[in-house]
Formats: C-alpha cells, sequence, structure tokens
C-alpha cells in the first residue's frame, strides 16, 4: 500500500514537527480514513514518548560528594591549576639567549637604528608573561619600523658601481670608500642588508659604521665625510640618495 | 528562538521546533564562573559542576546505561573542561560545550569499551511523569496495561541495535531540551542526520512495540 508507506515518513516528520499545513492535513485525513495507519501512528507516538521518557538512577548527594572530591583534588593540583587558570609562565630565559634572539633581530633588520638601540642596553625580559608579549611585539614593532626607514630613507640593496675593487666586488651590495673615525686611512665598507660581518657593513642615514666579528660596531664616518676613492683605482661613485622610497 | 509547540490534535506530543543560536539561560553566569577559573578561582568549578551535573551524568547514562560508568564520564567530563577551558570560546554556551565533551566522551568509552553484550539495558528507567502521559496517547489495550519493567525491556531491546553515535543523538534528544540543530552542533553532524538517526531509533522501538502487542 504505497499511500500507506508514504505516510509513513509523514507521520515520523510530524512527530519532530516537520510538517507544513498542506502536508499536515493531507494525513489527518488519511488517519482518518486508515485505521490501519492511525495504529502506526500510535505505535509511533509511544515510541517516541517512551524514547523521551528514559531517564537514568538517580545520584544522591552522597554519591556526588567523591565525584566533586576528585575533581577538586585535580583542579588543585599544581598541572591542572596551571591549566585552569592560564597562569603557566614560559620558561625563564638567559640574558645570552636574550642577546641571541636580539641578534637575530638585527640580521633581519639591518643595523641602521643601532645607535638608538644597543645590545647593551636591553634588559633581560621580564619574567612575567605580560611583558613577554609586550617585549615580543615591541620587537616585532621595531622590525618593521628598520626596515620601513632602511627601504624609505636609505634605500635596499643597490647595484654594484662599476669601478669597484674587486674585492668590494665579492661582497653583496654597493660599496663606499672611507676613513674610519680618527684615521686618515680609506677603507672599503659594503653595504648590504643580508650580511653582518666583518667585510660587510651597513649604513644609517647620517652615519657609516662596520660590525666586527665579535659583534661590536666601529662608527666610521658621518656620510658627509665619505671619501670617492678606491685606492688609486678611480672614483666610487656613491650612489644617490633615494627620493622618497626604495630604488 | 526556541518555541514549544502544542499541535492541536495531538495534544500530548510536545515538538520542539528548530532553533535559532539564542544562548541558553544562565550562560551569562556561566561565563563569569568560566572567567573566575581563567584567574586562578577554581573554586568557581563547584558552581558549574553542581549546576550540570545531573545533565550530563543523564546524557552519559542514556549512551553507555551503566549507573558508575556514567558518574566515572560524569567526572571525566568536568576534568576534561577544567583542562580545556582555555578552548571554550566565550560567545557560545558553556552547557552545550560541556554536553560535546559529555557525547564524545561516552562515545569514546563505548568504542574502547567495544558495544553490543556489554552494554548492559537492565537498568533502563522511565522518568514517570511521562509514562502517564504514553497511556492516554493510545487505545491499544495491551499498551496501555504495559508495565515498567516491560517498558525498559522493549526500550532496551530496540537501543541496543543501535550504534554509539545513534545512541549519542537519541540521549541528547531525550533531554527534552535542545532542538535538533543544537543536537546536530554538538554532535558535529547535519541537522538531517539527527533527524534520521531518530528516525531509525524510533523505527526500531516501534517494531518492537509492535511485535509484543500482535503477541498478545
Amino acid at each position: 500500500m504505497g499511500i500507506c508507506e508514504d505516510n509513513f515518513d509523514l507521520m515520523m516528520r510530524r512527530l519532530d514537527g516537520a510538517l507544513n499545513l498542506v502536508e499536515q492535513s493531507t494525513l489527518e485525513a488519511h488517519l482518518r480514513d486508515c485505521p490501519r495507519c492511525t495504529r502506526e501512528f500510535e505505535y509511533l507516538r509511544v515510541s517516541d514518548c517512551l524514547l523521551r521518557a528514559v531517564g537514568a538512577p538517580a545520584v544522591s548527594e552522597a554519591d556526588w560528594g567523591p565525584v566533586f572530591a576528585e575533581i577538586s583534588e585535580a583542579a588543585g593540583s599544581e598541572e591542572a591549576l596551571s591549566l585552569a587558570a592560564g597562569a603557566t609562565e614560559p620558561p625563564a630565559v638567559s640574558a645570552e639567549e636574550w642577546k641571541g634572539v636580539w641578534e637575530g633581530i638585527e640580521r633581519e633588520a639591518l643595523l641602521g637604528a643601532r645607535e638608538e638601540v644597543r645590545p647593551a642596553e636591553i634588559v633581560p625580559a621580564v619574567r612575567k608573561r605580560s611583558w613577554f608579549r609586550l617585549g615580543a611585539a615591541a620587537a616585532a614593532a621595531a622590525v618593521v619600523v628598520l626596515a620601513a626607514y632602511i627601504i624609505f630613507f636609505v634605500g635596499g640593496p643597490r647595484t654594484m658601481p662599476p669601478a669597484v675593487a674587486d674585492e668590494v666586488k665579492a661582497g653583496k651590495g654597493y660599496a663606499y670608500t672611507t676613513v674610519e673615525t680618527g684615521s686618515e686611512e680609506p677603507i672599503y665598507v659594503i653595504a648590504d642588508i643580508n650580511e653582518i660581518d666583518y667585510a660587510s657593513a651597513s649604513s644609517g642615514k647620517d652615519y657609516m659604521y662596520s660590525v666586527s666579528e665579535d659583534g661590536s660596531a666601529i662608527e666610521i664616518a658621518p656620510r658627509e665625510a665619505v671619501e670617492g676613492d678606491t685606492g688609486g683605482e678611480g672614483p666610487i661613485e656613491v650612489p644617490p640618495e633615494p627620493q622618497g622610497g626604495a630604488p | 528562538m526556541r518555541v514549544w509547540l502544542n499541535v492541536c490534535c495531538v495534544p500530548s506530543v510536545i515538538i520542539l521546533t528548530a532553533d535559532t543560536n539564542v544562548p541558553h539561560p544562565g550562560d551569562n553566569e556561566d561565563r563569569k564562573l568560566v572567567e573566575e577559573i581563567l584567574a586562578g578561582r577554581t573554586a568557581a568549578l563547584e558552581g558549574l559542576f553542581v549546576k550540570y551535573r545531573e545533565r550530563i551524568y543523564r546524557i552519559c547514562y542514556r549512551v553507555v546505561f551503566n549507573r558508575d560508568d556514567a558518574l566515572d564520564l560524569t567526572q571525566d567530563v568536568f576534568l576534561k573542561a577544567l583542562r580545556a577551558i582555555e578552548t571554550f570560546k566565550k560567545e557560545s554556551s558553556f552547557y552545550t560545550w560541556l554536553c560535546q565533551i559529555a557525547v564524545n566522551a561516552s562515545i569514546d568509552f563505548l568504542r574502547r569499551k567495544g558495544r553490543g553484550p556489554k552494554v548492559s539495558f537492565d537498568e533502563i528507567v522511565f522518568d514517570e511523569a511521562k509514562i502517564a502521559d504514553i497511556k492516554s496517547l493510545t487505545s491499544s489495550t495491551p499498551v496501555k496495561q504495559l508495565e515498567l519493567k516491560e517498558m525498559g525491556r522493549l526500550v532496551g531491546h530496540a537501543l541496543r541495535g543501535l550504534s554509539e553515535d545513534h545512541r549519542a543523538v537519541f540521549s541528547l534528544f531525550a533531554m527534552n531540551e535542545f532542538s535538533y540543530r543544537e543536537i546536530a552542533d554538538i554532535m558535529g553532524c547535519p541537522e538531517g542526520t539527527v533527524m534520521s538517526r531518530l528516525f531509525y531509533a524510533r523505527k526500531k522501538l516501534r517494531d518492537a512495540l509492535k511485535a509484543y502487542v500482535e503477541a498478545k
């Protein structure tokens, strides 16, 4: 009996409250005329109510006691407390480790702002989590500011001028000749954003310096003092300052 | 908004319509308690435990059908909630989140233990107030004469054949406080799957009931 089979689905949906008015009237009309479906619907309604009526054995207050005691004990333990409270302290970071972190930041950001922020001035971060986050955010902000500074005011890596000595060409970036502060001897300085070692140096807007292997910086000369000299092979053309953005 | 409809020609059948995501009553209070726990005042956990222990126990019980296991699972649910409380999204309902943990813990428990014969249905109990309504729904004398023990046996027979997932849907359905949408959210499945699982559970019970009545 196809119509009754169709109505079985309608009956189920009726129990779910999912019938529209037309379907509901159709089903009711059918139930009035079909004793078999009326009986089926009764079984279904009883089944539905039986399922809704399934409960659980009562649990007395005395039974809940030990259940909560264990939860409470776990909550009181150091592990659970730290998890629950979100109070997990990060492991302590030594001054040496912080130095390594800073060096990584330096590598990424060039040394343009070294004058303002020197490694020696970095105090190991306070171990409170909020200070740790603040420090990380400040470091990230410093990286962004330094990168922007370099790109907009100093310029990125530039093309090597043609008349540059071979030892300078071996480096990456562009070259100046200059004199170390207080010295008359010209030295080559290779400005390279991505390298910090003895052979390379970085340029700030108003000064230049070289970084030695032990990480200390030697300020070489103000930019105005840069000499166009390659040790007898003709002057090096000092790249012009970028105007308003990266070259 | 949750709407309860009393359908005119079936006065005893209460139908819960599809719901929207209106927070459960008491959600703000729950969030405050969660904030306290997050701030390290774990004593606030007791408030949430007392408020929800019974409901969580019932959900677990209707999946595993063993009182001691359900109590252990209830404990486990609150411990899991405590350990994962940082992952609780404050814009959602704490109770719904707790139900999700309860359902998953119960299903995992059954899967570890192995379904079928190892799960006892001996302890099927009914809410007697709801049972009183059942007799008014039928003109069938055998159904009217059904005793609680016999009803338990029939329901046990029907539920025994359900998978863990089917039983979890049934358990949430039997709470009589969730819409199908909410059950689907808790179970992480489409609403249609919830309806089809309930269809299957009802049909199993209907078959058992019909066989019982026709054998009388």
